[in-house]
């Protein structure tokens, strides 16, 4: 219902958006329900930060208990 | 139209945001590093919270017209201020999707076991939905009424743990593990204050900005001082080693609650604390979120976004975490190094930029 009322609210490029938001959104849900799509932004965040993060991780694990 | 809220209300969401998942791992975390000095730990990082807090309204000038969007890009320039804001999103996503995540492994482990923890996660974002759009002004309210439930909970924990409590299990204060104290302000701070920022963008819709900054404050150190005091419990009651052993020593230490013969098992009452503070916390980030998609996308009304924006959260929540100890393992490496980038160094060059701009 709320779906039907925002498409109908939205105009032009607002309701291009909102419309293919929704339908990104809920592939994007079918296929992570199904496992079958690897979309990490976590995984991602990491490989991107990892030549910062591994010697902070290392000096950081030698002050823990 | 412009949504207002009051400085109180401001504080009152600052308190909520700075405890929400925090108020869970806190005491794991800071023991890891401090040990029976755990609490000073938490001492240590309100105090660095509050100078963060510090920067964060260094940046917002007095005058009321401008939202948050608008001042960084007259600081900054338009460019900059669009990588800054994308930054800002997919680091507050990442913190939205983890701590919806986290509420929902915690109900699922803890309290409906036989839950999948996918439908908690949709039930608190399709929550989170009809209160984000329903706008600041609402939540700001909800979150109002809330509060002294929140409060009561924490001081009824506190007490009725007391007589649980040995204080040897805090001794001696400060003789071992003195760095790792000190060290343990990093962690903490990441997921505590140094997620603040995206306050800035709610702290320019109170209706007197001087006293939205005074709220900040306030707010920060409630929050500090009512972490510290949990933790404190979590080390005296279970000790070091409990509070170390468990996922979720706060939990355990509700567990502990016995009064009277009468008045035990009442360790959802903790539960409690999280429900309302993370709920309130998932709501502004993800009100934060839709209204920087706003800006970027340049859309008259933030709404266009929130039931996409919902639909990719829910899909990255049940698919981008793999476990609560992998999260705490997460929490102690990459999020440490994003938090601090987003957190502290960009509000930080922001700021500076502020007060040369200034003179």
């Amino acid at each position: 219902m709320l779906f039907v009322y925002d498409v109908k609210r939205y105009r032009g490029q607002e309701r291009k958006f909102f419309i293919g938001g929704v339908i990104l959104g809920a592939i994007y849900v079918t296929l992570a329900l199904n496992e079958e799509l690897d979309l990490n932004f976590v995984d991602l965040i990491q490989q991107v930060l990892k030549p910062i993060v591994d010697p902070l991780e290392s000096w950081l694990i030698k002050y823990q208990l | 139209m412009k949504e207002v809220i009051s400085a109180k209300q401001f504080a009152i969401l600052v308190f909520m945001n700075t405890l929400g998942t925090a108020v869970v791992f806190i005491p794991t975390i800071a023991t890891r590093y401090g040990g029976e000095n755990g609490w000073v730990t938490l001492i240590l990082s309100s105090i660095a919270g509050l100078a963060t807090i510090f920067i964060y309204i260094k940046i917002l000038d007095n005058n009321n017209q401008l939202n948050f969007f608008q001042i960084i890009e007259g600081l900054v320039g338009q460019l900059i201020a669009k990588v800054i804001f994308v930054l800002m999103f997919l680091f507050t996503y990442i913190s939205a999707i983890g701590n919806v995540w986290a509420l929902s492994q915690f109900i699922s482990l803890q309290i409906l076991m036989e839950t999948p923890a996918e439908i908690i996660a949709l039930i608190t974002l399709l929550s989170s939905l009809i209160a984000v759009r329903y706008g600041i002004e609402s939540i700001s309210r909800a979150c109002e009424i809330f509060f002294p439930f929140t409060i009561v909970s924490l001081v009824l924990l506190t007490l009725f743990v007391l007589p649980e409590a040995r204080m040897e299990n805090i001794q001696p204060i400060m003789q071992f593990q003195q760095a790792g104290t000190f060290v343990g302000v990093i962690p903490v701070l990441a997921i505590t204050f140094l997620e603040l920022f995206y306050m800035l963008v709610i702290c320019t819709s109170v209706n007197n900005r001087k006293a939205a900054k005074k709220a900040f404050f306030i707010g920060g150190l409630l929050a500090g001082f009512s972490m510290t005091i949990v933790t404190l419990a979590c080390i005296a009651v279970l000790g070091v080693g409990g509070t170390l052993r468990h996922t979720y020593p706060i939990y355990v230490l509700g567990q502990n609650i016995r009064f009277a013969n009468f008045f035990e098992r009442i360790e959802v009452l903790v539960a409690f604390i999280w429900f309302f503070t993370i709920f309130f916390k998932v709501c502004t980030s993800i009100y934060f979120l839709n209204r920087t998609g706003q800006h970027l996308f340049n859309f008259k009304s933030y709404k266009v976004i929130t039931i996409p924006l919902t639909i990719f959260a829910f899909a990255s929540a049940i698919t981008n975490f793999l476990s609560v100890l992998s999260d705490l393992k997460l929490i102690n490496s990459t999020y440490v190094v994003f938090a601090l980038f987003i957190g502290l160094i960009i509000p930080f060059i922001l700021a500076v930029v502020r007060v040369f701009k200034k003179t």
